[in-house]
């Protein structure tokens, strides 16, 4: 015990003089976050979106105007969802639609329906618009844990292991499991301290409200970023090589980077590329997070999530563990 | 006086290298004990396999007579021929840190002011000059109090008055009845430091004793050095024939151990009186006639 709060103290105390580390891990993911929301910063699309749900055989009116988007939904709580959050400005099935009684557009849309089928029966749907940003920052958050968790412990070990500081140290009482989690935790507060500033930053600039609970959010990204960290040591666990280690990295965090859907939503694509998504810790990070701030999801709902992130850390430090080499 | 340390028909293998070739060794509780041979032979890999960081290909190490337990982690302190510590952190850091890894450490104030750190106490470890980071190195290993110390070439690149102060800490060292192994290219190291004295070439174990012991063992009274440029070939060979005498060359010098004066009085009349010495064999001689390589190699 002694020992593990020693050399997690000895790692921060490391980190907090590598001065580059610290400005480079709180910069970057406010300035990703303030870039992309000016470039995005209109948020409303110049079509109309209209969601069709189920056969349009009788709707083919609706479907033939002019200058409007049409996506097909085959789930129709999803595309409920949609409308709720102003993604899609109506939704019409064969017998009714559906519109949001907030939205400016979705009045205009209606109109258009009308216009083309009187007889379609009116549901409202009611719900805040997700502006961009506030879908972006959990996102990119997760996206910053995932690299800093991964790179972050994965080269100091690589090249603590090549230099021979590994060596020094197996010649001392120090477990394997005690170093490993030694790096683990202290990587972890640094993480999470970094996320909660920027956290804090990115919400008060654009105004960002958390709809669920503060604390569940801070349970999935402690858990997330334990998951990536358990990663990143599971691959450096018994590599001299800087190479080696840098290709898996990399083998894993592109395909997280752009199926977890951090920059789009990956509905509508095909059926292995969600099962491939379905496998990455981001996934579930990301997914659990958005649920938690844009939804207020309780712990119920973000459940399956984070029991996914438990047996990542579970599986990958145990593997780290059983298969470390401090030469 | 109990044996702390012994291994027996102890053999290592690399991929290409056998390193330890079929090795049998004893190492007496309170013994300094110094490790001498040519770059190769083998010290580094017997002193890592002593300290149970490598495992031999055969042959077992045993601590107080019993097989290695975690235990004898607690109780060994190690300085490698080379090491790195963890970045950013300074004197005092590090020690603290090593300190945590022990059930019982001394206090960093005393490992401090015994290996003259205080100084540098709150440098960074990578700004320290070679000596301090010897010294760093050294207060390191003795971070627990161990019983027995692992030295590897600890006063190599230091200059002469930072090892004399390192000899004068391993002399007091010594004085707390710790059992010392350490390996050295310096021959004057060896013969000041060390209660014995073990030569190694390619694996096997050449000779081990005092060094003084082993000196009068393996060489007539007296040594004539002569630089080959004095000599031509005809008279080489006719001192080569002589009675008496011990020949041996190196690259720049004739060696001639005798034991009395009129043995060598036919060959004093020949050379030129110049560059020629008459000395005392030393543990340079024996290394050289061991192991057939200068001793800095
Ligand atoms: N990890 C290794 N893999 C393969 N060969 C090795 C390895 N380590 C050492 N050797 C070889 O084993 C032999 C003994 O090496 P060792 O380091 O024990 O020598 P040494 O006596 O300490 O030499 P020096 O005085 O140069 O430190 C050498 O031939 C070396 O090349
Ligand atoms: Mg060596």
């Amino acid at each position: 015990m002694k020992a593990l709060l020693a050399l997690i103290q000895a790692r921060n105390l490391e980190f907090s003089r590598d001065k580059s580390a610290i400005g480079w891990s709180l910069l970057f993911p406010i300035i990703i976050l303030i870039a992309l929301a000016l470039v995005f910063d209109d948020d409303s699309p110049s079509l109309y979106r209209v969601g069709v749900y189920g056969p349009s055989t009788s709707i083919e009116a609706v479907l033939s105007l002019k200058h409007i988007d049409i996506i097909h939904y085959d789930d129709l709580s999803d595309a409920q969802y949609k409308v709720a959050r102003h993604h899609i400005d109506g939704l019409v099935s064969a017998e009714q639609y559906w519109i949001n009684p907030t939205s400016a557009r979705g009045y205009i849309v209606e109109q258009l329906i009308l216009a083309q089928a009187p007889s379609l029966q009116k549901t409202e749907i009611s719900g805040e618009a997700v502006r961009h940003v506030e879908w972006l920052l959990p996102g990119i958050i997760g996206m910053n844990m995932m690299f800093s968790g991964l790179y972050g412990v994965g080269y100091v070990i690589v090249r603590y292991r090549r230099t021979g500081v590994l060596k020094r140290f197996q010649v001392t009482p120090l477990s394997a499991w005690q170093f490993l989690s030694s790096q683990l935790l202290s990587r972890l507060l640094v993480i999470l301290a970094t996320a909660v500033i920027v956290f804090v930053v990115i919400c008060t600039l654009f105004t960002i409200e958390i709809k669920g609970s503060a604390w569940l959010l801070l349970l999935n990204m402690t858990l997330g970023t334990a998951a990536m960290i358990s990663i990143g040591l599971m691959v450096a666990s018994r590599t001299r090589s800087d190479e080696w280690c840098n290709g898996v990295l990399n083998l894993l965090s592109w395909p997280m980077m752009f199926l977890s859907g951090i920059w789009f939503s990956l509905e509508g694509s095909k059926d292995w590329v969600r099962l491939i998504a379905d496998m990455l810790p981001l996934t579930h990070l990301n997914d659990a997070n958005r649920a938690v701030i844009i939804d207020g999801a309780g712990i119920v709902a973000i459940g399956d999530h984070l029991l996914f992130l438990v047996a990542i850390i579970t599986v990958s430090l145990s593997l780290a563990s059983y298969r470390f080499k401090w030469q | 006086m109990s044996v702390i340390l012994s291994v027996e028909k102890l053999s290592h293998q690399y991929k290409q290298t056998t390193a330890i070739n079929n090795v049998d060794l004893t190492i007496t509780a309170g013994e300094c004990i110094g490790f001498l041979g040519p770059n190769g032979a083998g010290k580094s890999t017997l002193l890592e396999i002593l300290e149970g960081v490598k495992t031999p290909t055969s042959g077992k190490v045993l601590f107080q007579g019993r097989q290695l337990t975690k235990h004898y982690k607690q109780q060994i302190g190690i300085q490698f021929q080379s090491t790195s510590l963890p970045d950013f952190l300074t004197v005092k850091d590090t020690l603290l840190l090593f300190a945590s890894f022990y059930h019982t450490a001394l206090p960093i104030a005393t490992l401090i002011e015994m290996c003259q750190l205080s100084e540098v106490e709150n440098q960074t470890h990578y700004t320290l000059s070679g000596g301090q980071r010897q010294r760093l190195l050294l207060a390191l290993s003795l971070v627990n109090d161990p019983e027995i110390l692992f030295l590897d070439e600890p006063t190599t690149g230091l200059d002469p008055q930072a090892r004399a102060h390192f000899w004068q800490l391993v002399e007091q060292i010594k004085a707390q009845g710790k059992t010392i192994i350490i390996t050295t290219h310096y021959m004057e190291e060896a013969q000041k430091l060390c209660d014995t004295v073990v030569i190694m070439d390619r694996g096997k174990i050449l000779c081990r004793g005092a060094a003084a012991q082993l000196i009068s063992e393996h060489f007539h009274q007296h040594i004539l050095s002569i630089p080959m440029e004095l000599l031509s070939t005809p008279m080489l060979a006719s001192i080569n024939a002589m009675a008496n005498l011990h020949v041996k060359q190196s690259a720049t010098h004739c060696l001639i151990e005798y034991n009395h004066m009129e043995d060598i009085v036919a060959i004093l009349r020949e050379v030129e009186n110049r560059g020629i010495t008459m000395r005392q064999p030393h543990l340079e001689d024996l290394f050289m006639k061991l192991t057939g390589s200068e001793l800095r190699a």
